[in-house]
């Protein structure tokens, strides 16, 4: 068994860490505690050309950081990390008379086939300005081209629900993979389910029953990588990972995010500091009480209008899924400090040092065996697994708040106008 | 669509000499292609009718409506530009001895007269073909060269694209090739020159029909010998010669149609149409004045973002409007090539997909035309070429359309349509006489999504939703850098690249810019005052203050 976040960004996407090295991912993903990571940005030709360097491939269409290159990481969590190549294209075009605008990651069995599909896709775009290319292509299109230069390449929409860049965004997507994919769409075996969504959520459309539902980090920055992942049962492989994602066998289910701690889980106007529940959103014409224009309206909402199944539904092929909050932030909740202040790292650091991986901690290390590190800890540990938490929901890219000591008032800080129904 | 009421008689008229002027957006394609429907109709045979075009670009979109409306791809009148007409005439009325020559390339000119002399083969070749077209006289030096290159090709039994009309206008003016058409239809009449005026003349025959259609005031070819006189003495030429005016406009909203009127009028040389817009006013030109020429290309992406909505993750936090506008939505039309330079960078980094006009289409054609000759030199293949066997199919079977990317199948597979008769080999020369004519022009990739940049020459017969006239500056527009400025010509380009806005002109002038090696300031064109300021809007960037710092109430 093992854990595998197929989406992550290096350091030539925009708004990203520069500190994106393939050196850094391999260093972060032992501390997380994943074995499989996406290598990002494939398609950029010096990236691809860093991997080249620094990865060696493997054999099995995985590929491993080159001895030279690995950095300390402390010996309780010490692994092999394998790199899966991954990129994420960013697809802007017209379809029945709306500009769409669809991220999909692409997964690629190797190199040779990467450079087959950048060679393809730099007659169409530029890849040299971002790690996640804009291709002016209809994404169906998109795929077509890549499958047919490599059969073997998966293509997964990204985060399918957030408003501004997904299939089933509410500004530029569309209400079903039909409507999208067409033809191709039986060659949709995945979508991410992004941070704001969890699999409960993704039932609720009867359409997505035959998909699987991945979750990946979209990490921009080391500390990001593996806030959601993915479980696997199989063995290290190219093909045993994409045979799993495509039969479900040897898939086990993701570690997610708190939906609402998610950048769009409801509606609103960061701008305006208005957050809206999607039942007061379309009370309000969906507008936003304070500048009057259109509010983005988010994911839950998305799910609201497009699911044709009640909340609660649960299908009899439904994987079972994990809940965590990044052990950062509830380090940093249990000392009164910010997530990027020095303290919180170093109590972090020592935590991994002690206890072993984030993973570890967090989802399989005994209570009893985390109290000895640090009471308060444990109880925060034992909390979040409960899925005892008190979150305030993040809307129009404003990123939620979750605790999971004190009450729900207590965000409630000054002023903030929260229109809950 | 239906034909109104000009466009309908433009179509259906016999008369002997009509002369149909279209300005921009008034459905000219579309108006010639419902003639030679028309002319099929009523029983004209296909062989009597020849319609001749500017680019090959315009001549497979009137072959593909052709070929939609009768539902056949056999026996079509001929639908091409002035050289496949050459090409395909001289291969039948040369004699045995020359019928089989091959066409001078660009490349193969350059290697000519590099093997001649020392110097630039561009030059040399720009001055012996305005020499061939437009007579006149060479010095000395070029034209010893001159008689060399002739010299050599006539060994090497070539033809360039020159010699392919004059050879044509010899065989015409010698009786060897007789009137063969009885309907001949002439597309962008404007920018026709003395000796495809001659050609058009000798191949129509006397009891027959000529019908011309173009625009005076989109004449932008005079570089290249084409000479709006020849227009404009049409009613001299032709004492019977019926006028016609296409005024409805498709294309574009009020504003940008009245301004453009306005503006062309102060061109002397020229006939006086009318024009009149179908679509509502909307909003008015947009001038914006910023520092440089980079200013100038943050200024482009800037407006291109803000109707596109956000296109990076860096930006979610703007809520912006969205529309339905996408890349291929905009273009940015400069006077002069180099000025795109610099907004193709800035467009790169800033992630929007840009397409310009490929220079490099001979090494394209060569690649293609070597890969069809490996193609059929091999054995199996060639028991084939003497059976009647379909280009297309052939084509299609072989393979060879997986090779090469989407965009030029495209372009193979349309000009691969129309020949499907006769024997193999036959249709493969033909294929590859036709291909060689195509020019950067016939090869830019109108479907792919991405912003054009494009001079205003390269932007003719194009539209888009937003365009932006980058460079307004006096100098550039008009163009006095050049030696043979011609001011009417300048204003008819600027006319050009005006009427390809649908919805939203937007020009920029910079207070200073890099030229020629100096940076200098350059005023606003004096084109300005002869565009009617109510159509105008003025609008100043601001300067670039510290974002506003949100407000947040938490």
């Amino acid at each position: 068994m093992f854990y595998a976040d197929l989406h992550i960004h290096s350091k030539f996407s925009r708004a990203t860490s520069k500190d994106m090295s393939l050196e850094t991912i391999d260093q972060w993903a032992q501390i997380k505690g994943i074995k499989v990571v996406g290598t990002g940005d494939f398609t950029h030709p010096e990236w691809l050309k860093e991997i080249e360097k620094k990865l060696d491939e493997e054999g099995n269409g995985l590929l491993t950081l080159k001895k030279q290159f690995r950095l300390e990481v402390p010996e309780s969590c010490r692994d092999k990390i394998y790199f899966i190549l991954s990129s994420e294209i960013s697809c802007i075009y017209q379809k029945n008379g709306k500009l769409r605008k669809i991220h999909l990651v692409v997964l690629s069995p190797s190199i040779k086939d990467v450079l087959k599909i950048n060679h393809a896709l730099s007659q169409i775009g530029s890849l040299n300005a971002d790690g996640r290319p804009v291709i002016g292509l209809d994404a169906k299109i998109l795929i077509k081209i890549i499958l047919d230069i490599s059969p073997e390449s998966m293509i997964i929409p990204a985060h399918a629900w957030t408003p501004h860049f997904s299939v089933f965004g509410s500004q530029s997507g569309f209400d079903s993979l039909e409507e999208c994919f067409e033809e191709l769409t039986p060659y949709i075996y995945a979508i991410e389910t992004g941070l704001s969504s969890d699999p409960p959520m993704n039932w609720r459309l009867s359409e997505l029953d035959r998909v699987l539902l991945l979750s990946n980090s979209d990490a921009h920055s080391p500390i990001k990588i593996a806030r959601e992942a993915n479980i696997f049962d199989t063995e290290l492989s190219y093909k045993s990972i994409t045979e799993a994602i495509k039969t479900k066998k040897g898939f086990l289910g993701t570690v997610e995010f708190f939906p609402e701690e998610g950048k769009y889980h409801y509606d609103g106007h960061r701008v305006c500091g208005v957050r809206l529940s999607p039942k007061e959103t379309i009370k309000r014409n969906y507008l936003c009480p304070v500048c009057g224009k259109k509010v983005t309206v988010g994911v839950m909402h998305r799910v609201e209008l497009l699911s044709d199944r009640k909340e609660g539904f649960k299908p009899p092929q439904a994987l079972p899924y994990k809940s965590i909050i990044p052990l950062p932030e509830l380090v940093a909740e249990i000392n009164n400090s910010s997530v990027q202040s020095r303290k919180v790292f170093d109590i972090y650091m020592k935590a991994i040092s002690k206890l072993g991986s984030e993973y570890e901690i967090l989802l399989n290390k005994k209570i009893s065996e985390i109290e000895k590190f640090d009471l308060k800890l444990s109880e925060a540990i034992e909390k979040m697994r409960l899925g005892k938490v008190i979150v305030e929901p993040g809307y129009d890219g404003q990123y939620g708040k979750i605790k999971v000591f004190g009450e729900p008032e207590d965000f409630n800080i000054k002023g903030q106008i929260t229109l809950f129904v | 669509m239906n034909l109104n009421k000009n466009q309908k008689i433009a179509a259906e008229t016999l008369d002997k000499y009509l002369c149909v002027l279209a300005g921009p957006g008034t459905g000219k394609t579309f108006t010639i292609t419902a003639k030679i429907i028309h002319l099929l109709n009523i029983g004209i045979a296909p062989e009597e009718i020849a319609a001749l075009t500017f680019t090959q670009k315009a001549a497979i979109e009137m072959k593909n409506r052709v070929i939609n409306s009768l539902n056949k791809k056999e026996n079509l009148p001929f639908i091409g530009t002035f050289h496949l007409l050459s090409l395909r005439l001289l291969r039948e009325f040369l004699n045995e001895k020359e019928k089989y020559f091959k066409i001078c390339t660009r490349t193969m000119q350059k290697e000519i007269i590099s093997n001649i002399t020392d110097k630039n083969p561009e030059k040399i070749i720009e001055k012996i073909t305005k020499f061939k077209n437009m007579g006149g006289e060479l010095d000395e030096k070029t034209f010893e060269i001159y008689k060399k290159y002739e010299e050599e090709k006539r060994k090497l039994n070539l033809l360039d694209f020159d010699d392919l009309l004059l050879k044509t206008l010899d065989l015409i003016n010698n009786k060897t090739i007789p009137p063969l058409f009885s309907h001949v239809i002439v597309d962008e009449f404007q920018d026709i020159n003395k000796i495809q005026y001659e050609i058009i003349k000798g191949i129509l025959k006397e009891d027959g029909s000529l019908s011309v259609f173009g625009d005076p005031d989109q004449a932008i070819y005079s570089f290249r010998g084409s000479e709006i006189d020849i227009f404009l003495n049409l009613p001299k030429d032709f004492k019977n010669l019926v006028l016609l005016n296409l005024s409805l406009n498709y294309r574009s909203q009020a504003n940008i149609i009245h301004a453009s009127n306005k503006f062309i009028t102060a061109n002397t040389k020229r006939f006086s149409k009318k024009i009149e817009p179908l679509k509502e006013k909307g909003q008015k030109i947009t001038l914006i004045e910023v520092n440089d020429e980079y200013e100038e290309a943050k200024t482009i992406i800037k407006e291109i973002k803000s109707r596109l909505g956000i296109i990076d993750f860096s930006e979610t936090y703007i809520n912006k409007e969205e529309n339905s506008y996408t890349f291929s939505n905009f273009a940015v039309l400069t006077r002069t090539n180099n000025q795109l330079t610099t907004i193709k960078e800035f467009l790169t980094n800033a992630g929007i997909p840009v397409k310009t006009i490929r220079k490099d289409n001979e090494t394209w054609i060569t690649s293609i035309i070597r890969k069809i000759n490996e193609l059929i030199s091999k054995e199996e293949i060639s028991k084939k070429l003497l059976q009647d066997i379909s280009l297309y199919e052939f084509l299609d079977s072989s393979g060879i359309f997986k090779e090469i990317n989407d965009l030029e199948v495209m372009i193979l597979k349309n000009i691969a349509k129309s020949y499907n008769k006769g024997g193999l080999l036959e249709q493969i020369q033909a294929f590859i006489d036709e291909l060689l004519g195509l020019t950067p022009f016939d090869l830019f990739p109108e479907n792919l999504n991405a912003v054009s940049l494009l001079t205003f020459h390269s932007s003719k017969g194009l539209e888009f939703p937003v365009v932006f006239i980058a460079g307004f500056e006096e100098g550039l527009i008009p163009y006095t850098f050049s030696s043979d400025y011609d001011l009417e010509e300048e204003r008819r380009l600027f006319y050009v690249g005006m009427t390809r806005a649908m919805d939203e002109l937007i020009i920029i002038h910079a207070k200073n810019r890099f030229i020629n090696g100096r940076r200098i300031s350059l005023p606003i064109s004096s084109f300005i005052k002869e565009i009617p300021s109510e159509f105008i809007e003025i609008r100043k960037i601001r300067q670039k203050k510290d974002k506003v710092k949100q407000r947040q109430l938490f």
